[in-house]
């Protein structure tokens, strides 16, 4: 055993795809656009935000998180514009290079037009816009076992 | 930590942690044992193409580490003659060999006088001393 600091728990937890409070969700984002819709549960009855979550679900998340792969090793971080064939369509908001996949990983919102798996897109970087690509999620494999 | 005390006495050096080493009329540069262990694992660089300027005291490239993204300070002015072209596959070279394989550029100075104004090994080491800061 070694000790580790919060640069490696958030390769980890980034890799898993698991959002950060603060980073990847705020008050500022709802559950549907995070993929977060399983933890809210409208059936159980009335609670605070349940009103505007169902205005979400019914018309869809404009926006949604999603992963995303880096063509090369550079990293995309954290409030780094995403672009569509040199539009805007979104941001980053948690990015790294994940030492498990050896690969640079990023979580952004992007336009939900635009958050398809295989989606080709952009992160400017230092002012150039650096190829990605929206990949399936967890970018890990995941080992938790369910039931 | 690994050796960051030991600093190669026939290299100059800036507060920024780059070091230089005179080879003929060229300067080779690279960063220094103490910043690759502040920076944590090197997973990329960004370099200039040869034949680009550089300019003293000001970036000409950046590395990104896990943790953050710091710009790499040129020692002194010049044109990039050489590329560390291994470094894009290999970042990790940074850190195990920052002085040796892990160099960035080989820069053709423009100003001679600029490799007198760089810190020598006994005071890099005293700054390093005092923190590195």
């Amino acid at each position: 055993m070694a000790p580790i600091g919060l640069g490696a728990r958030d390769t980890l937890r980034l890799e898993m795809r698991y959002a950060l409070y603060g980073n990847d969700i705020d008050d500022t984002t709802n559950p549907l656009e995070a993929g977060l819709g399983w933890v809210v549960k409208p059936a159980k009855g009335d609670f605070l935000g349940r009103a505007a979550i169902e205005a979400v679900r019914a018309k869809g998340p404009a926006r949604k998180l999603i992963g995303l792969e880096m063509a090369d090793r550079s990293v995309a971080r954290h409030g780094y514009p995403v672009v569509k064939d040199g539009a805007a369509t979104g941001i980053v908001t948690s990015g790294t290079f994940g030492p498990s996949l050896e690969r640079s990983i990023a979580m952004a919102y992007v336009a939900a037009a635009h958050a398809a798996v295989g989606t080709e897109l952009g992160v400017e970087i230092r002012g150039q816009a650096k190829a990605a690509r929206i990949v399936k999620t967890p970018f890990h494999p995941s080992r938790v076992k369910k039931g | 930590m690994s050796n960051v005390s030991k600093v190669p006495g026939d290299l100059r050096y800036t507060r920024e942690h780059e070091w230089a080493k005179q080879e003929g009329a060229k300067i080779r540069v690279g960063i220094t044992a103490f910043a690759q262990e502040q920076l944590g694992d090197v997973v990329f660089v960004e370099l200039p193409k040869a034949g680009a300027k550089v300019t003293a005291h000001q970036a000409f490239g950046v590395v990104e580490s896990v943790k953050a993204v710091s710009d790499l300070f040129a020692p002194v002015s010049g044109q990039v003659a050489e590329v560390n072209a291994e470094l894009a596959q290999k970042p990790e070279t940074v850190n195990a060999d920052p002085y040796g394989k892990g160099w960035m550029l080989v820069v053709t100075p423009s100003d001679a006088a600029q490799w007198n104004a760089l810190l020598t090994a006994a005071q890099y080491e005293e700054f390093l001393a005092q923190g590195g800061h």
